[in-house]
């Protein structure tokens, strides 16, 4: 199974990944846990690259992203469920289709093309998107400085551009209120993970 | 005017750019050399991660490529071409079609595909591929980067510069790169005289 966990900085995906992963293992599977961009030597060194924020263009940007992404799929994601082992990843492909698809307007038909290529194909079973409601803290104007209302509105972008995927993608994609408490955004997860966990066992037993 | 130069390691890419870039030069044009990876700061730093790096899965490697290429294309071809600048370029989006493309296996097509987008559709007015004897080529070649260890590696890309060729008659010259530098560089001035 491979499950992609996506949102905003904040939106506390690394704890759900982390409470997931427990859940699992606790069911007696194998669970192997990365993050992008990084999660592989490569991918480390263009993580560097793009932290370093040297002030690139947005297809610089789209085509590192997609390179990360390419060198965790061969490395750790495909070699993962090959060998039967579940796979959770923090941010993947819906990260690049919301940051420089929509947030920095590059051509959504194209970054999709480009980043399905990049990752021959292989999509996550289920995506959990840690929506931050609107009037969220994080996300409200207020009396902010410029900087600070320039990300702010950044982030309210995105999260705009995460909910048009989660309405393109409705199968793949499960949108999760992350102002909600962490166990019951846990709990919302694991039931999702169980019907598919549930699926794939009936698959194989059909097969 | 656009121009690329292309070949395998040691066909004498870099030598031939700079002489290309003289010779217009002496003829009163104005001209931007660059090379990729490379030519950017960010270019740079892959350079180095794509040549002397660790092994990295083809479509990574293309990836990179591509986004050296990007960048490459929005800060230094693309406005050097606006401002009237003939611009050459040692090696460009056809070693991208030979490694990851022919020698790798990702398709021509494919690639072309992907790399067409991140360089905003700029293809050089005119590329040359320097064809050349894999062994006097090794000779020729300083130190040997990732990309081509071997001997049977640069026959293959070697293949691929052909094929590429045969692929897209219209822009790619052929040169035989055997010849002494300073005639193969006036081959390369002539074949340039019906650009613009």
């Amino acid at each position: 199974m491979f499950v992609t966990f996506e949102g905003i900085d904040g939106a506390g995906k690394s704890t759900q990944v982390g409470l997931l992963k427990a859940f699992l293992e606790a069911q007696g599977r194998t669970v192997v846990v990365s993050r992008e961009p990084g999660g592989t030597e490569a991918g480390e060194r263009i993580r560097e690259l793009l932290l370093d924020g040297c002030d690139i263009s947005p297809r610089t940007e789209a085509s590192l992203f997609a390179a990360a992404r390419a060198e965790l799929v061969e490395a750790v994601v495909r070699p993962a469920l090959a060998s039967g082992s579940d796979v959770i990843v923090d941010r993947y492909l819906d990260s690049s289709l919301a940051y420089q698809g929509i947030a920095r307007g590059l051509d959504f038909d194209l970054l999709y093309a480009w980043n399905l290529d990049m990752v021959d194909g292989i999509l996550p079973d289920k995506t959990f998107l840690l929506a931050l409601p609107a009037e969220d803290a994080s996300l409200r104007l207020g009396p902010r400085d410029r900087l600070e209302r320039e990300s702010v509105v950044f982030r309210r972008k995105v999260e705009e551009a995460y909910r048009e995927l989660a309405r393109r993608f409705a199968g793949r994609i499960v949108e999760l209120d992350a102002s909600a408490g962490k166990e019951e955004i846990a709990a919302l997860v694991r039931e999702n993970v169980r019907q598919l966990l549930g699926s794939t066992a009936a698959r194989v037993a059909c097969s | 005017m656009f121009v690329t130069f292309e070949g395998i390691g040691g066909a004498g890419k870099t030598t031939q750019a700079e002489l290309l870039k003289e010779a217009l030069e002496a003829e009163g044009g104005d001209v931007l050399l660059t090379r990729e990876p490379g030519g950017t700061p960010l270019g740079e730093r892959l350079r180095e991660l794509l040549l002397y790096g660790d092994e990295i899965s083809p479509w990574t490697e293309a990836g990179l490529f591509m986004a050296a290429r990007a960048e490459l294309v929005h800060g230094v071809i693309a406005p050097a071409l606006e401002r009237g600048m003939d611009v050459v370029c040692d090696r460009y989006v056809d070693s991208s079609l030979a490694y990851q493309g022919i020698a790798r296996g990702l398709g021509v097509e494919r690639i072309l595909d992907l790399n067409l987008p991140a360089i905003r559709g700029l293809l050089p007015d005119r590329t040359f591929f320097l064809a050349i004897d894999v062994e006097v080529a090794q000779d020729r070649r300083e130190k040997s980067d990732r990309i081509e260890r071997s001997d049977r590696d640069a026959m293959i890309l070697d293949r691929a510069y052909r094929e590429l060729a045969q692929l897209f008659p219209r822009r790619i010259v052929t040169v035989e790169a055997g010849k002494p530098a300073r005639e193969v560089a006036g081959l390369i001035r002539e074949q340039l005289r019906d650009l613009p």
